[in-house]
């Protein structure tokens, strides 16, 4: 199965992940993608590094598959944080789209 | 409203020293996360999917002006321009980062607020009725008791590192609007017989995995030993709750296991061995502590306000507001407003910065400088004089703050669930939203009337579900959600836990499901007069389970 690497960034908690050149970036779609089982050992073991280099916290692998042309994550959860918070949370949206639905 | 003494402003000020050393400890590597962990839980922060969050401690669920200013411009400033309130009368940020995090304790100790003890095995928040010192049927106001609690718990030595949290709450009216029941204490405000004020004592009440309600183990407590019997019954569960499983660590265990006879008696006999102790408070601190909470210089009204009758009649929706979102106040002339965090198809507990500045704005001007949080996660404006009411709703609608939904089926209470929580198995808020705009907000919520429905995105229950008229708990089953529902619950004065209708429904089909068992309920009814509740104790399951599960 392919996989990918998800972390949370130290500074700020955001869900990251690690890409090709080995630094942490927000998209999924722009993540490292591990075949085999020696790719992923080395990929977590340099995740392992930049836990102790107090850059993330908490590496785990994500297993991916393509589908509509998009990186998936294979869990709605890790779809969730690949992704967002799947409600208009902020508060833009609360006053554009449901704001006449308020009163 | 409390205002810190020195004591205060130091030791909290003294809190937020030590942890932006903390905080630049960790950023530096010197603490790994392994030891940081523990201490910025012990500040309110939390690490869940997509970040950090920050859980604000608002006590009794008590605000001035000035503090929700300062937490609308702390969302503003160090998130994402928003806050969520929850089930426990308390704010949380769901964006901060953790840099950020020493300055924004450093903005709420300059209002005096904080995040000590959002957190750990410590004595939380103490919660309260939202309508305290305001409300018609109230018996005296509980917020002083909660206070010396709070005073009293706070880096309390020996109940820093208790077996699990630990959960008070303080009502002092007979409805009882601070769900005592489902707390590790509750204290019920009720006068005795000789006509003095004190309190009966509920123990090993809690929700999560192992729902449970809790005993009355002492009919009438008087005030002055409120902490020397606090005291007692957290040194019993100190002793002897279960640290060696997370999971039946919650004092509610012991009362089960051991039966709240016997746990009455070992709290008795340790009460009787320290009562005459240090605990005992003296009546002149009482009086200087409800002295911060004396109530507000109100001039006598007429009972009915000419102004707010007149608009009733011209304008519908107000009168349905009026109605709805207004309960009686113990001064005549006024009431107590409910600001509904519920809009139809929006987020329950959300508020804007901006929304909380407009609130702000009018408690300072039409309700003596004071907000109240829910834990329905709705704010409260305690003291609006009747003839103010037409001008509150007139600025609360401009800004999409007035449904008139209060306890109606659209006022769900919903946690984080999956879209947020690192612990949750299925999402909740959009199942509240779908659910809000099935029944809307016409007449059709109306003549469903009181119903409460809550939500919780795992078996942990901060949504309360347990104790909902409908209660929904989201799961995860095969990789999908799935979603259980309970009916019957109730968190008032009549508490009881919710039973399970059978198997679980999709995503898809939970909003149908809900339906049908509110027109279930409208068929069966014998009239208006009967809610939901009362219907459902009446003829029990079998009609709402022959609906919901009828092809099978
Ligand atoms: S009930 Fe579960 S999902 Fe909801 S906030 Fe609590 S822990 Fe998170």
């Amino acid at each position: 199965m392919t996989q990918v690497i998800s972390a949370n960034r130290l500074v700020d908690g955001r869900v990251v992940y690690l890409s090709a050149d080995g630094s942490w970036g927000e998209a999924i779609d722009a993540a490292r993608l591990f075949a085999t089982a020696n790719e992923t050992e080395a990929g977590l073991a340099a995740a392992q590094e930049d836990v102790a280099r107090n850059l993330i916290i908490d590496p785990f692998l994500v297993g991916v598959a393509f589908s509509g042309g998009l990186l998936r994550a294979g869990s709605l959860r890790d779809e969730i944080r690949a992704r967002g918070p799947t409600v208009g949370y902020a508060p833009t949206s609360i006053s554009g789209a449901s704001a006449a639905k308020r009163s | 409203m409390y205002r810190y003494d020195e004591f205060d402003q130091t030791f909290v000020a003294a809190r937020v020293t030590q942890f932006r050393d903390q905080v630049a400890r960790r950023l530096s590597g010197e603490l790994t996360e392994e030891q940081f962990r523990p201490l910025r839980l012990m500040n309110g922060v939390y690490l869940q999917l997509h970040a950090y969050m920050l859980r604000v401690a608002i006590p009794y669920g008590t605000l001035s002006s000035r503090q929700l200013r300062k937490l609308a411009f702390i969302a503003r400033r160090y998130d994402k321009g928003y806050g969520h309130f929850t089930t426990r009368q308390n704010i949380q940020y769901n964006w901060p980062a953790l840099v950020d995090c020493p300055d924004i304790l450093d903005e709420l100790a300059s209002v005096e607020m904080h995040a000590i003890q959002t957190s750990g095995n410590c004595i939380r928040n103490v919660t309260s009725d939202q309508f305290a010192g305001a409300s018609a049927d109230e018996i005296e106001d509980p917020r002083p008791y909660a206070e010396i609690l709070r005073q009293w718990s706070s880096f309390h030595p020996e109940y820093s590192f208790l077996p699990r949290k630990f959960k008070i709450a303080v009502n002092g009216a007979a409805k009882d609007r601070a769900a005592l029941q489902v707390h590790d204490i509750g204290y019920q405000i009720v006068r005795n017989s000789d006509g003095e004020t004190g309190f009966a004592v509920y123990v090993g009440g809690g929700l999560g995995r192992t729902p449970l309600i809790a005993h009355k183990i002492r009919d009438f407590l008087p005030k002055a030993d409120l902490l020397a019997y606090t005291d007692a019954i957290l040194r019993v569960y100190n002793l002897e709750g279960r640290r060696d499983n997370k999971y039946k660590a919650r004092i509610k265990i012991l009362v089960h296991e051991k039966g709240p006879d016997v746990i009455a008696a070992e709290v008795e006999a340790e009460f009787a061995n320290h009562r005459d102790a240090a605990l005992t408070l003296p009546e002149r601190d009482i009086a200087r502590i409800e002295a911060y909470f004396a109530p507000p210089d109100l001039h006598a009204r007429d009972a009915r306000s000419a102004v707010a009758e007149a608009r009733k009649a011209k304008d519908p929706a107000f009168a349905r507001f009026a109605s709805q979102n207004v309960a009686p106040h113990k001064t005549p002339g006024y009431g107590v407003v409910t600001i509904s965090l519920k809009p139809i198809g929006g987020i329950p507990g959300d508020a804007s910065a901006t929304d909380m500045e407009v609130v702000a704005s009018l408690a300072e001007r039409f309700s003596a400088d004071e907000i109240r949080v829910a834990h329905e996660q709705n704010l409260v404006l305690p003291h609006v004089a009747l003839d103010d009411l037409p001008a509150v709703f007139d600025e609360l609608a401009a800004q999409g703050l007035a449904a008139a939904n209060v306890g109606l089926v659209t006022d769900i209470i919903s946690c984080p669930g999956l879209d947020f929580c690192a612990l949750a198995t299925a999402r909740s808020i959009p199942v509240a939203q779908r659910i809000s705009e099935r029944f809307g907000d016409g007449a059709r919520a109306d003549e469903i009337g009181e119903l409460r429905i809550n939500i919780s995105g795992c078996i942990n229950a901060c949504g309360h579900h347990h104790v909902a008229h409908i209660g929904i708990l989201g799961l995860e089953k095969t990789g999908a959600e799935a979603y259980q529902i309970t009916l019957g619950g109730s968190a008032d004065e009549s508490c009881a836990v919710g039973s399970l209708t059978g198997r679980g429904f999709s995503s898809e089909g939970i909003v149908d499901a809900v339906e049908k068992v509110v027109d279930t309920y409208l068929k069966i009814r014998i009239g208006r007069d009967e809610d939901f509740l009362d219907a459902f104790r009446r003829v029990g399951m079998k009609p709402f389970k022959e609906a919901l599960y009828a092809s099978e």
